[in-house]
């Protein structure tokens, strides 16, 4: 067992290395392995996007239906990457192997596999690398820790390369700082130069390409989803929302992931985003265009995450908005935070975003013109523009997921907490190592959240999901909330296996259900429309006649 | 006589029952040296918490089917989506056996009552063993069911939105000197409300 050791104990340890190097066991059984990986990219998809190589395969096949010269490819691929980013020149370089990484991986933690430990991951990469472009691999090779590309370490790649969620909490315990997730990125898109990559990224991109969101849903569809949504919350409400959708010359461009609109429970919190902005008169449009939020093109390659990152500010220019409002989303705010500025062309046709309601300056958006809803309605509680009533969230005992890209990958610890905090009376933290900028992934991030990869998620949704369970046994937690669509799509699956109980919900759904709108009908359902309990802390909340009634009593 | 031993070299038996656990992983596993915490060394710490539980129960204690299956329950849980076929997954609980027949000598062995102790012993592990099965058998299902719920939570909005067009079109008047036929008559079943 793994406790601390006696000196005699460490004495014992065996320290002599297994028979067969990590090197020399590169072959992977695909259809043995069922369960741990995702099906291949459709050859209609892969020609959407102008992708070399479109053909039907899989990855359980024996031939993989490779270029002739796909080795000479992947060595111009890799030698082109290595010169146009110095990063990844200096993580292929750097890395001592101090093995600080190793436990930090939730894939790691949930199989025990040793090649889910980032050090050994990037290794993958990595002893290609020495093989190719370092004098002493090219000399004392396998003494080296270098090793030939050949269709076994393929194979490899490709299975490995998939079980990482980009999720950079590995890099967080690097003493060097050295960004596993990016080499996963470059990985992958060295793999895309043999028209190797899955469905799950490569067809998302495609619609998103074609028609602005991933589901591929045409502009009625969004406008449809949106008008149900608004008629929904007239029935919740009794307010008729405020609905506007492609207006040219709003101030604000809102967008959020497409999943918002389609999937459950992200719905919720849609409707909680629509709630806010009516009640404090936001002029702001919807747009069928730029009707995605979730950047699938950062679990592609660098060249698709700037042409969907693109999209959003051409129509924030076609529409001539002064800024953009983004919503509860991961990926997207990663490739605001990091990758934008130095991608697409500065948006200097926007404004520094200003809320027009407090008239803070959001001086830190000053570059990428976009503002966090978490930012934004923080902003309004702290200047007291909201009303809110906590005890509508009583049903909820809440905890609170950090989502890896809005944390981890732009510091939002504080404002998500904040808007919890005005909105439910009870919160509890999951223990430290497991929030913040430790965050532990959903396991299903960067396009693995597949229903054919389903063990494998299990495996990397075990931390989280013990994490939740730990405080659903202390405190009674019944929901875990989160900022991100992918989190809110695979989390209950997460929490069904190892939470059960547990449900998963977005801040703003927890905003909708306190906030109290100025004309709004006695509300008697939250926004999942389940009647609320009648417990004594909501006795105010009751119908107005029973609340007379109540008084009457009182007074006499 | 067996009670003796596995009482006295309780600590002991668990360690390397444990060990073998760990020797099940198909790849050399790393052993950290330091407390297992419960998130930074999932398996260690369900090892070190639930083992000492169920080695109680095979040794003699009380066979709680709720407690069994409480201890039994992470690790099947773990290893029902790890690389193992189902009797890889459960034979954890067998190894049980072969770390006892181990530490017991020849001089163990020779006695009729010590060898009378050791079957009673190992039929408490075999009964352990088929509450690993359920417990198994139980997450796969599971885990068949969460594909089949998330497939729905995607559509969700999808189907729910068609029903409620569906309804509307019919709770709307027909107007029959548009349409040249009369709206249909009412059942008594409440037409298509749900």
């Amino acid at each position: 067992m793994a406790e601390k050791l006696k000196p005699e104990q460490v004495i014992d340890i065996d320290y002599s290395p297994p028979e067969k190097g990590w090197l020399d066991d590169a072959k992977i059984d695909f259809p043995a392995t069922k369960g741990t990986w995702n099906y291949a990219a459709t050859p209609e998809s892969m020609e959407y996007l102008e992708l070399p190589n479109a053909r039907k395969w899989q990855p359980y096949e024996d031939d993989w239906k490779l270029p002739a010269d796909w080795r000479r490819i992947l060595f111009e691929g890799l030698k082109t990457r290595l010169k146009r980013f110095r990063s990844l020149k200096l993580f292929m370089d750097i890395c001592v192997r101090c093995g600080a990484c190793a436990d930090k991986c939730h894939f790691y933690l949930g199989s025990g596999d040793p090649k889910n430990m980032p050090v050994l991951r990037a290794e993958l990469l990595r002893s290609v690398y020495r093989n190719d472009f370092t004098a002493f691999g090219k000399l004392l090779g396998r003494f080296a820790g270098a090793r030939r590309m050949d269709i076994d370490v393929l194979r490899e790649w490709f299975y490995y390369f998939y079980q990482c969620t980009e999720c950079r909490r590995c890099s967080v315990f690097c003493p060097y700082g050295i960004d596993t997730a990016e080499i996963t990125i470059v990985a992958r898109e060295l793999m895309w130069e043999l028209g190797l990559g899955i469905d799950w990224v490569n067809t998302p991109v495609a619609n998103c390409f074609r028609t602005g969101n991933h589901l591929g849903v045409q502009p009625h569809g969004v406008v449809d989803s949106l008008e149900f949504a608004a008629e929904e919350l007239e029935e919740i409400t009794g307010i008729e929302v405020n609905l506007p959708i492609n207006k040219k010359g709003a101030e604000i461009l809102f967008i959020t992931p497409s999943a918002d609109y389609f999937a459950s429970p992200h719905y919720y919190t849609l409707l909680g985003y629509l709630m806010l902005f009516h009640e404090i008169g936001l002029d702001y449009t919807w747009s069928t265009y730029a009707s995605e939020g979730g950047n699938f093109g950062l679990f592609h390659s660098h060249e698709m995450m700037k042409r969907l990152n693109a999209k959003m500010y051409a129509e924030a220019e076609r529409l001539g908005v002064n800024w953009i409002l983004g919503g509860e989303c991961g990926h997207m705010w990663r490739v605001i935070h990091q990758y934008m500025a130095t991608m697409n062309e500065p948006a200097d046709f926007l404004e520094t975003p200003r809320s027009p309601v407090t008239g803070t300056v959001f001086e830190h958006a000053k570059q990428t013109k976009m503002v966090h809803i978490a930012e934004f309605t923080a902003d309004l509680i702290h200047h007291g523009k909201l009303t809110l009533e906590p005890s509508r969230n009583d049903h909820w005992v809440t905890t609170l997921h950090d989502s890896c890209n809005p944390a981890r990958g732009m510091g939002l610890l504080e404002e998500p907490r904040y808007v919890i905090d005005a909105c439910c009376n009870q919160f509890h933290e999951m223990p430290e190592n497991t929030i913040r900028e430790q965050t532990f992934c959903c396991g299903s991030g960067a396009g693995l959240g597949t229903e054919e990869n389903m063990e494998m998620r299990m495996r990397g949704g075990l931390p989280r999901g013990s994490a939740t369970k730990y405080v659903a046994d202390r405190f009674g937690v019944n929901i875990l909330l989160c900022m991100c669509a992918i989190d809110k799509a695979t989390l209950p699956a997460v929490m069904d296996f190892w939470a059960p109980g547990t449900e998963v919900g977005g801040v703003h759904e927890m905003v909708g259900n306190a906030l109290v709108m100025s004309g709004e009908k006695h509300r008697d359902t939250d926004l999942r429309s389940e009647p609320y309990p009648i417990v004594e802390s909501q006795a105010h909340l009751a119908p107005p006649e029973e609340t007379k009634t109540e008084e009457a009593r009182d007074d006499a | 006589m067996l009670a003796e031993i596995l009482s006295e070299l309780r600590s002991e038996l668990i360690e390397r029952w444990s060990d073998e656990i760990l020797a099940t992983y198909p790849r050399a596993r790393i052993r950290f040296a330091r407390e297992p915490d419960r998130f930074s060394d999932p398996l260690a710490h369900i090892l070190r918490r639930d083992l000492p539980v169920l080695f109680e129960i095979a040794a003699g204690g009380v066979f709680d089917g709720d407690r069994l299956r409480e201890a039994l329950d992470p690790l099947c849980r773990l290893r029902s989506v790890q690389e193992f076929s189902a009797s890889e997954a459960v034979q954890f609980v067998f190894l049980l056996k072969k770390v006892v027949r181990e530490a017991l000598t020849a001089a163990d062995w020779s006695r009729a009552a010590a060898r009378a102790d050791v079957l009673a012993f190992e039929t408490r592990v075999d009964r352990i063993a088929l509450h690993a099965f359920d417990v198994y058998t139980a997450c796969r299902e599971t885990l068949h069911e969460i594909r089949t719920r998330e497939a729905g939570r995607r559509s969700e909005l999808i189907v729910r939105r068609f029903a409620e067009k569906g309804r509307r079109a019919f709770a709307e008047p027909v107007d029959p000197e548009q349409t040249g036929t009369q709206p249909p008559a009412d059942n008594g079943h409440g037409g298509n409300e749900p």
